[in-house]
């Protein structure tokens, strides 16, 4: 029972809930948006390549994260294109974009590193982490808050931020009310193009902070496909949140925390296969819960 | 800010369609300005070119003598045009306060300054007494209240001249006089009212000038003070009609429709109709009244058999179809006519002799070993074509490509077609012009004569009035009230539907 409430299992929950909370404030953005956007996979794993070629070359993690959320930014792009212009079908185009993320990554890989299945490079350079200075020697609360990565606190610090450009900027504003009744948008003398581009733009951003953590928040390595479904549950985290930044991140957290614990009760002699299920389940439960909560709110 | 608005040879085409063709109109500043006429007779197009959201293929515009020119919305109103649109445009999960706001809102560094927002709007309230509680959501608000939601976010736009369309549809007559009565206030602060309606009695009574529009011209301008409703209907449609109908006598006849305690829940689960008990005998029209969203479409699906009933019992000429079938029930005698017709109605892409044949299809008269048997199909439907003045090109045509009123015509032909015994009328003549609204409304008065039995749900409650044996008013999914219509006025109906007490009130708010 201890292990629940574990400092350490705390700890890391935290820290794995990190590249589902960046990626579910954006599909936030989006979901306000009204585009159904599964395609935060194919984000998470392009900017994951991109900020370890970014790290590789430059030696600098923080070249790793602007490199990555640039290619994010592109792959958005892609995808706003193709929607918002093309008119195209958002589920086929994101499952078209997290097949080929995943191929183009692979192949990628084998054509500027020359290996195949993952990379371990020392020149791979990952975030550091750091000890908050009073908080650290706080029982309990220092052993779970302190020494994350650095990563870590920018997501808590973009989680803020998310809810003040949600609810109190004029973009925010125009994204919400875009999502619900585009025509109010536009007999506003608005143009509806416009901040759905916006909104899709921002997922890419915070996407791309993401994909980021998966190489550079600790494990100083790439391997193939390594968003491996973060970015599916990320999109749980937002049907859940609906909207809503405090539930979407909530949400969040409870993901990092029982894949955290999925990892810990492994060595309790329970069936490997039905521990590691246990974050999906949860998943699944969470869009259940979500569903019938929004069914009853109408 | 008084503003004067020329209209000037006006032309917009559609494909296939010409919407506007040359219209001219001088709306004078400080007035009412009243701009009626059938539906497709280009009102809407008309406002939605001085608002900026059409451009015109031809003709001008003058403000104040100036040419303009509007390339959208956000243009217009720089010019301090406003519209009220006839669905409103509101956010249903926003704030007041953020409808209002949303496009125009006073902000720093990106950040909007609700502070600020909220001073600008309270002294706009007080100038014009139009208040609005800002910070409720807006799905919170009555629709009355929702509509003065918009009239607040077009005069925070700074609109000079208000185009209201259609703006008491969705309004009790009790609700009417209130808007009538903001409508004056911002008139006698200088604002000038744009108003489009097809309802002649109210148009009379709030306009100071009348132009009136049919096929996409302007057939008649004339002070509100020269104008009748009977000369201003027959500008509309161009011949008199008739809009006075006689209701059959005293119904006699055995019970046909018999709800007893019926509920209804919806999706949610919340009971939209609750405990609704009432019978509708042979000859005659039952009329239900009520707001729209007061539990009517759940009443009427839950009779047809398209939602089921929660607890309670429905009998159709005494046969228990509580839980039949739709099918089941148009076999007891029952028949249709629904409020969407374009959607529930018909068959959008199919021709329109199968539209016509649909429900009948498996008659021994019209199908022979699960084949159709098409001439006796096409003689069918042919002489219902003929019967009830469709005006098509073929039977072949797909049923969408008919105008508004001829799909109606077309759907009250196949459900009158082999003589109904209980006709379940949901707004039947809803957004069709005053020629095909006599036809049909004859037609389902001689329902009646002939023996059947009508349930008349209708929003319009002149409708109700005039074709009504007898009148339940539904408010908040209960009946709150029963009357003969020679027996009660519009206002008292107004104010049952209102759910307020019918006697000894008097509010003017």
């Amino acid at each position: 029972m201890e292990v629940l409430f574990d400092p350490a299992t705390l700890a890391s929950g935290i820290k794995l809930s990190v590249p589902i909370l960046f990626a579910a404030l954006g599909g936030m953005f989006t979901h306000q948006a009204n585009v159904f956007n599964i395609a935060l996979e194919s984000l998470m794993l392009t900017s994951a390549f991109f900020s370890v070629v970014g790290s590789c070359y430059f030696s600098s993690p923080w070249a790793g994260l602007m490199l990555g959320i640039v290619a994010s930014l592109v792959a958005a792009l892609v995808f706003a294109v193709l929607t918002v212009d093309f008119g195209a079908d958002v589920i086929v185009v994101g499952i078209a974009m997290n097949l080929g993320a995943w191929g183009a990554t692979s192949i990628l890989l084998e054509l500027m590193f020359g290996v195949r299945g993952f990379l371990l490079d020392p020149r791979i350079v990952s975030f550091p982490s750091v000890e908050i200075p009073v908080v650290k020697s706080v029982p309990y609360l220092g052993q779970v808050v302190s020494g994350q990565n650095v990563l870590v606190y920018l997501a808590a610090a973009t989680a803020v931020a998310v809810h003040f450009v949600s609810y109190h900027s004029k973009m925010g504003l125009r994204i919400r009310a875009l999502g619900q009744n585009p025509a109010a948008v536009e007999t506003a003398g608005l143009s509806p193009r416009r901040y759905r581009y916006l909104a899709i733009l921002l997922c890419g951003l915070l996407c791309g902070a993401a994909g980021t953590f998966l190489p550079l928040g600790g494990l100083s390595m790439f391997s193939e496909n390594m968003s491996a479904g973060k970015g599916y549950i990320a999109l749980a985290a937002v049907l859940f949140g609906n909207g809503v930044p405090g539930l979407v991140i909530a949400a969040s957290l409870v993901f990092g925390y029982a894949e955290a614990l999925a990892v810990k009760m492994q060595g309790f002699g329970l069936p490997n296969q039905l521990v590691l299920m246990s974050p999906y389940v949860l998943t699944m439960l969470f869009l259940f819960i979500g569903t019938r909560r929004r069914v009853a709110a109408g | 800010m008084q503003k004067e608005i020329r209209l000037e040879n006006i032309t917009k085409r559609f494909p296939g369609v010409l919407a506007d063709d040359h219209v001219n109109m001088i709306i004078s500043a400080g007035t009412v300005h009243a701009v009626v006429g059938e539906n497709g007779a280009g009102k809407s197009t008309l406002m939605n070119i001085l608002s900026g959201l059409y451009q015109p293929d031809d003709g001008r515009i003058l403000v104040d003598g100036e040419q303009v020119r509007f390339e959208n919305p956000r243009q217009a109103m720089r010019r301090g045009i406003g519209m009220v649109h006839q669905e409103f445009m509101l956010v249903r999960n926003l704030t007041v306060l953020d409808n209002i706001i949303l496009g125009f809102e006073p902000s720093r560094a990106g950040m909007i300054s609700r502070s600020v927002a909220r001073r600008v709007l309270k002294d706009l309230m007080n100038a014009y007494k139009l208040d609005v509680p800002l910070d409720e959501t807006v799905e919170r608000l009555p629709v009355s209240m929702q509509q003065r939601v918009e009239i607040v976010k077009a005069l925070y736009r700074g609109a000079d001249v208000l185009i209201l369309d259609e703006p008491t549809s969705v309004l009790t007559p009790q609700e009417s006089r209130v808007l009538f009565a903001a409508i004056r206030e911002l008139v006698s602060r200088g604002k000038t009212v744009i108003f489009i309606s097809h309802k002649l009695g109210e148009v009379l009574e709030v306009a100071d000038r009348i132009s009136v529009m049919r096929d996409g011209r302007v057939v008649g301008e004339l002070p509100a003070s020269d104008a009748t409703e009977r000369t201003l209907a027959r500008l509309m449609v161009g011949r008199d009609v008739l809009m006075n109908f006689t209701p059959p006598g005293k119904p006699q006849g055995d019970p046909v429709l018999e709800v007893k305690e019926m509920t209804v829940k919806d999706a949610r689960g919340l009971e939209v109709v609750k405990q609704v008990s009432f019978t509708v005998h042979a000859g005659e029209v039952l009329g239900i009244a009520g707001v729209a969203g007061n539990g009517q479409s759940e009443l009427v699906k839950a009779i047809v058999g398209l939602v089921p009933t929660c607890s309670g019992s429905i009998h159709i000429s005494r046969r228990d179809v509580t839980k039949a079938s739709v099918k089941h029930r148009r076999q007891a005698g029952m028949r249709y006519i629904p409020q969407d017709r374009a959607w529930v109605g018909t068959c959008r892409q199919s021709a329109l002799w199968k539209n016509l044949l649909m429900g009948y299809e498996h008659y021994r008269k019209f199908s022979r070993f699960g084949l159709l048997r098409l001439d006796v199909v096409r003689r069918f439907a042919s002489d219902l074509v003929a019967r009830f003045g469709i005006k098509t090109a073929s039977l072949y045509v797909p049923a969408g490509t008919l105008s508004g009123g001829n799909l109606q015509k077309a759907i009250v032909a196949r459900e009158l077609a082999l003589g109904p015994r209980l006709l379940i009328a949901e707004d039947p003549t809803r957004g069709i012009d005053i020629g095909a609204t006599e036809f049909v409304r004859r037609q389902v008065l001689q329902v009646a004569e002939g023996g059947g039995a009508v349930l008349l749900v209708s929003q319009d409650l002149q409708e109700v009035m005039a074709l009504s044996n007898r009148i339940l008013v539904m408010h908040k999914g209960q009946i709150v009230g029963e009357r003969m219509p020679a027996e009660t006025t519009e206002e008292e109906l107004g104010l049952l539907m209102a759910g307020r007490a019918t006697r000894g009130t008097h509010d003017g708010r």
